[in-house]
């Protein structure tokens, strides 16, 4: 008999890397299908061109560094990636700077986990394309995507493939801001999309609880407040100090559990 | 609100068949440490003849519990062991297969007016220790000053696999009503629950008929989730209730219910418990069941009993799925901690790197943060600060990992770090 000697425990959740990335992107089709319809071709050309560079730059970081081709999980996270960066770059954008930047985000992250590539792309685009919303994408009949985002939202939150106290208060912020009129109905949608999958993307956010909401509190408050073209430099400078957040809040309820 | 989440229990596995009986072991192994791992005076040497029931050793701590030889026959020798922990000894006893007992001492027809001073003595002589995994010496729970209220019999059984309690249950339902309706009328406690998971109607049905006569007890049916069966966990959900070291503090006990079945046998016959029932289940083993075996009995010959392994690359798992570790040879026996034993046919699990979700942090009961532990336990001034040394130890963590890391490890090895 073969004995196999390991610690415990010796079951394991069926969740797993694969099926949150697939949740994910599940998530992103009926958005994306909407997307579609509204734009034109040089759209699916310019979303064609980010998804190309992002997998190319992924698989030249893995078959370089780490002597892998390329694989599923890579392969799904490079489309979550290029949908959200097309969901929200500006109509503007150039296609070559886009491709540099796209390499240069994925290269930076793999040596920074914490700092979103979404969030890198982003920057880079609305520092050379300063964008007002007539540069974006202007919704047709603008309450479909709001459903279709809260939809996708629900569907993570039910997935559990979500840090959903994170994008749940920041919706909420982003729907005050616009009952307040601080934005229009197509400044809200691109606030969604932002809400769900830039602001609670799990490797640059807090882990716990506490600072989860306190974190989503403030980025909240701030995307209400801020020009759009700042708050993913807000949202970058946060992706840094997450893990000083988490750390801190920690140590205060460690503290308050000892006392 | 309690932490946890459902886990599959496999219960069903091991509950279709009665209780089989094994006693065909040749050699006995007791070993000679009692809670906490303490170390203790041995009493016999090699070549001695020990009768069934006999105090072969004591502890050197403060509880003094006595060590009983499970069955009768002569000392073949005292070995020394080592485990990855510590160094203790371990005593052989040829078993005779004769059961002789030094004296016969005959059963008590009332066990309830016995004094408290009687009654706790009975309970520490014939050593009843908890035998949910812990050990910890049931006398010590009653010998206190502090006035206790609230009697909690632990019938959740919290570990997936594990089916030992239940059918003890079932099997014995009269007797453990009785010892719990002694047990409040001699320590005057005013009130006792049975917590129990609703997983099974039969052994329901089966308390619901006895418990009729015992109006001060009460049946609770709690979540089923993991780990509602830890002690803490069980008292918060129950009664809402905190407390710093022990349960005791708050004039609560907790016993399990194979611990309630071995105070019966101190109460009412003035014998130790030298036998158990165990589960023996997983899909590594042909005939899942729950076996009736003596202490010192080993796995292999257990194993073998029942049908033997379905696999020859196997998990063989002491204490739980989820709490315990696997070992490298059947040849280990069976001691009071020991609940069950899970055999598993291998299974490959590729870990990734950690995706940051918390899902960790936000399901630990204890509230601790496993994944800030794995990220800095090179620095033993934080993993201090985090309070990794509070960890239980119950496995959530590495269950709900998504990279299917094993936090579990890391935080236990941080523990002891601090330590």
């Amino acid at each position: 008999m073969n004995f196999i000697v390991r610690k415990g425990p010796f079951l394991k959740n069926n969740n797993n890397i694969s099926k949150i990335l697939i949740n994910t992107l599940i998530s992103l089709i009926p958005i994306l299908i909407y997307y579609f319809i509204i734009n034109d071709m040089n759209y699916i050309f310019k979303f064609c061109i980010t998804l190309t560079s992002i997998v190319i730059a992924n698989m030249s970081y893995e078959f370089i560094y780490n002597k892998k081709m390329i694989n599923f999980k890579l392969l799904t996270s490079s489309l979550i990636t290029s949908i959200i960066v097309c969901l929200l770059i500006p109509k503007n954008a150039n296609l070559i700077l886009l491709f540099f930047t796209s390499f240069g985000a994925i290269i930076i992250n793999k040596f920074f986990k914490n700092i979103n590539p979404i969030l890198l792309i982003l920057i880079f685009c609305y520092m050379f394309f300063i964008s007002d919303i007539d540069n974006n994408i202007v919704f047709i009949n603008a309450y479909i995507p709001m459903f279709l985002l809260i939809i996708s939202y629900i569907y993570l939150l039910i997935k559990r493939a979500i840090k959903f106290r994170i994008s749940g208060i920041c919706i909420i912020f982003s729907i005050i801001g616009y009952f307040l009129k601080l934005y229009d109905i197509n400044m809200l949608i691109l606030l969604s999309i932002i809400d769900v999958y830039v602001i609670s993307e799990l490797l640059s956010t807090p882990n716990l609880a506490i600072s989860q909401i306190i974190y989503a509190i403030v980025i909240g408050i701030i995307s209400i407040i801020i020009d759009y073209n700042y708050l993913f430099m807000v949202i970058l400078v946060f992706n840094i100090l997450n893990i000083y957040i988490d750390l801190s809040f920690a140590f205060i309820l460690a503290n308050k559990k000892k006392c | 609100m309690i932490r946890g989440t459902k886990i599959e229990n496999h219960k069903n596995i091991s509950i279709k068949d009665n209780i089989k009986k094994i006693d065909n072991s040749d050699y006995i192994y007791i070993p000679l440490k009692t809670y906490n791992n303490t170390n203790c005076t041995c009493n016999v040497k090699a070549g001695d003849y020990v009768y069934k029931g006999q105090v072969i050793a004591l502890s050197n701590d403060k509880y003094k519990m006595p060590i009983h030889s499970s069955v009768s026959g002569k000392v073949s020798g005292i070995i020394e062991e080592n485990n990855s922990e510590e160094k203790f000894k371990v005593v052989v006893i040829e078993n005779d297969y004769l059961e002789k007992e030094k004296k016969k001492i005959g059963s008590k027809n009332i066990i309830n007016n016995y004094t408290i001073d009687e009654a706790i003595k009975l309970i520490h002589e014939n050593g009843v220790v908890g035998l949910g995994g812990q050990c910890f010496p049931t006398y010590y729970k009653y010998n206190t000053e502090l006035k206790i209220n609230t009697l909690i019999i632990n019938a959740v059984e919290s570990e997936p696999f594990l089916t030992c309690d239940f059918t003890l249950l079932k099997e014995k339902t009269s007797e453990i009503l009785e010892t719990i309706d002694a047990l409040m009328e001699i320590f005057k406690i005013e009130k006792c629950i049975i917590a129990i998971k609703n997983y099974n109607k039969q052994s329901m049905n089966n308390l619901i008929e006895y418990i009729g006569s015992y109006p001060q007890i009460e049946i609770k049916y709690v979540k089923d989730i993991y780990p509602i069966g830890f002690e803490r966990s069980l008292i918060k959900h129950l009664l809402n209730i905190s407390y710093n070291k022990y349960s005791m503090e708050k004039g609560i006990i907790v016993n399990n219910i194979s611990t309630v079945y071995s105070i019966y046998k101190a109460l009412k016959f003035k014998k130790p418990t030298l036998d158990r029932i165990i589960t023996v289940s997983g899909d590594g083993i042909n005939n899942p069941q729950n076996v009736k075996v003596k202490y010192g009995t080993k796995i292999k010959n257990i194993i073998e009993s029942i049908g033997g392994y379905s696999s020859d690359k196997v998990f063989l798992i002491i204490h739980g799925v989820m709490r315990g570790n696997s070992i490298s040879t059947d040849e280990n026996y069976i001691t009071k901690d020991v609940t069950g034993i899970t055999v598993l046919k291998e299974t490959q699990s590729i870990q990734d790197e950690c995706i940051n979700c918390g899902k960790c942090a936000n399901i630990c009961p204890v509230r601790l943060s496993p994944v800030l532990i794995m990220n800095n336990q090179k620095y033993n001034i934080i993993i201090n600060k985090l309070n990794s040394n509070k960890c239980v130890e119950c496995g959530l963590c590495s269950y709900i990992c998504p990279s299917k890391i094993n936090l579990k490890e890391i935080v236990m090895n941080c523990k002891k770090e601090v330590k």
